[in-house]
């Protein structure tokens, strides 16, 4: 039985990409594949990890390691991928990107609010700051022609 | 007639389930799916394992079993961060009345006791069922579950004015499902002014066993409560209205000069203010039978909740034929009362007081009276699963695609 990993957003998002991301996991689940869905924040998926940042790209690598197919939504190539899983990729068969359109302009992210990991946000939160993280994705985004 | 056809597996998709819940949309989404198993019908249960979002998200253990209705409840392993501070400083913020940017939303809702063996099951067989039918509004198996099958998707919100229910993050569910299903025409309403593209609707109201009988003596004894007094039945938080009861009600007997106990009843921490505490009881938990017996006993039942998508407890009480007193700030409460053409409602300890003295005049046994044969006329099980099947035929035929 093939098995499929595919990263991206996954729904509850904002980001549209979590649709698309749905239809193809529906498909190759319809299809017999066995699909795991890492995305780059909490949602539906059963993992979650930023594959920018060292912690992030292992716990994507874990799920990496042994697929026979990768599914790899919104980014342009590996130069934002932390090299854990730069190396778990190369262990796979057949890796996919699919290229996504950029998302409508978020008004937070254009004002330039710093990212942060959960430590961050909450020293902000108290602080009455914004609360705006930026994904790998939304980066990755930035970085297309 | 010819008997209805049932035909068609039903998904019931609640946040949480168990015999032990006491909720009212616990309660409501567990008598339906029951119910509807009851009259023939193929449900299925799909839940996770939790059982309090914070304290017991692992609680109860995964897998499937039978229930004695016959419908099925497979529940799928729960997932919750260890931390949960999206979800905390969320709360924080709405209560705070500060705006959450979508993003934060998105974060807040995925901060939620998530189930992702549910989502996936829902992928791989969402199409089998008949109808899914998701509730309450906000909680993130509804708005992730909803978006897999939404032409067969129907939504239980159990809405009511609240700052989550102002979250954009809940557009879409009120938008793409199948349908909506509301407990009362005030929430109906509230949600056609706030979710622009509401999907079709309709009020489908909520059932409540109707008691063989009541025993107040029994109660009376049971608990030491020989004088007059009225009844709060209920969670007890602030949520509910629980703490400014507490301070309306001392302020209402002093100006009234009224004889009367509080006795307060259901989940819940209590602190009770020092003026407080010669006038209040708290009996604690109670069965439904002793639920019930409170309610015969008590010259009142008061409602102080401001947050209401259809209360439950004002139609326990008025089945005990109680007099019921319900705050004025719930649209709801103030409807039923309308319709039933019976209760009181109130804003502040004045028209509390007066409701309070109105409770002990002896036109109050016939209030209550109306109050059962409005909740008899609208609201017994067999009522609303009849409307429910009904509208289950109009919407989601058997064979539709």
């Amino acid at each position: 039985m093939t098995r499929v990993v595919v990263i991206g957003p996954y729904p509850p998002t904002a980001d549209p990409v979590g649709d698309v991301v749905l239809g193809v996991v529906r498909e190759l689940r319809g299809a017999g594949a066995v699909v795991e869905v890492v995305s780059p924040e909490p949602s539906a998926a059963p993992y979650h990890g930023d594959p920018a940042t060292w912690a992030g790209a292992t716990r994507v690598a874990r799920a990496v390691r042994g697929a026979d197919r990768v599914f790899w939504f919104g980014a342009p190539g590996d130069a934002t991928v932390a090299a854990p899983l730069r190396r778990a990729l190369a262990t796979v068969p057949r890796v996919e990107h699919r290229l996504v359109p950029p998302a409508p302009a978020d008004p937070i992210a254009a004002a330039g609010v710093p990212r942060g990991g959960w430590t961050t946000r909450v020293a902000r939160l108290r602080a009455g700051g914004p609360t705006f993280v930026r994904t790998m994705a939304d980066r990755a985004r930035r970085r297309l022609p | 007639m010819a008997p209805r056809p049932r035909a068609g597996r039903l998904g019931f998709v609640p946040v949480r389930f168990g015999d032990d819940l006491v909720g009212g949309a616990e309660m409501l989404v567990r008598e339906m799916a029951d119910g509807l198993a009851g009259r023939g019908w193929e449900v299925d249960v799909l839940t996770g394992c939790t059982r309090d979002h914070f304290r017991e998200v692992h609680h109860y253990p995964p897998g499937e079993t039978v229930r004695p209705s016959g419908a099925r409840l497979v529940r799928f392993p729960s997932v919750a961060s260890s931390h949960r501070a999206d979800r905390v400083l969320g709360n924080r913020a709405l209560a705070a009345g500060t705006p959450l940017a979508t993003h934060a939303q998105y974060r807040w809702l995925n901060d939620d006791v998530r189930v992702p063996g549910l989502f996936d099951h829902l992928i791989d067989h969402g199409s089998e069922y008949r109808a899914l039918v998701f509730g309450p509004y906000l909680y993130w198996t509804t708005v992730a579950g909803s978006l897999v099958a939404p032409e067969r998707s129907v939504l239980l919100p159990c809405l009511h004015d609240e700052p989550t229910a102002h979250l954009g993050v809940f557009d879409r569910e009120f938008r793409d499902a199948r349908g909506v299903w509301f407990l009362s025409e005030p929430e109906a309403d509230f949600a056609r002014g706030r979710f622009a593209g509401l999907a079709e609707s309709a009020v489908i109201g909520a059932g409540v066993d109707v008691p063989a009988g009541y025993d107040p003596e029994r109660f009376r004894a049971r608990h030491g409560i020989p004088g007059p007094f009225v009844l709060y039945a209920g969670r007890r938080e602030e949520g509910k209205g629980f703490g400014r009861l507490l301070d309306d009600f001392v302020d209402a007997v002093e100006r009234e000069r009224l004889d009367l106990t509080l006795v307060v009843a259901g989940p819940g921490e209590i602190a009770l203010p020092e003026r407080a505490r010669a006038r209040v009881v708290d009996v604690g938990v109670l069965d439904a039978a002793d639920r019930d017996d409170a309610m015969a006993a008590a010259s009142a039942v008061i409602q102080p909740s401001p947050y209401e998508s259809f209360s439950r407890t004002m139609m326990e009480a008025w089945l005990a034929g109680a007099f019921v007193i319900a705050n004025r700030a719930s649209a709801v409460s103030t409807w039923h009362c309308g319709r039933a053409g019976a209760g009181a409602t109130y804003s502040g300890p004045d028209e509390l007081g007066r409701a309070l003295r109105a409770a002990r005049e002896p036109g109050a046994r016939a209030d209550g009276a109306r109050g059962r044969e409005y909740v008899l006329r609208e609201y017994t099980w067999p009522a609303v699963l009849d409307r429910v099947e009904a509208l289950l035929d109009a919407w989601l035929p058997e064979g539709s695609p």
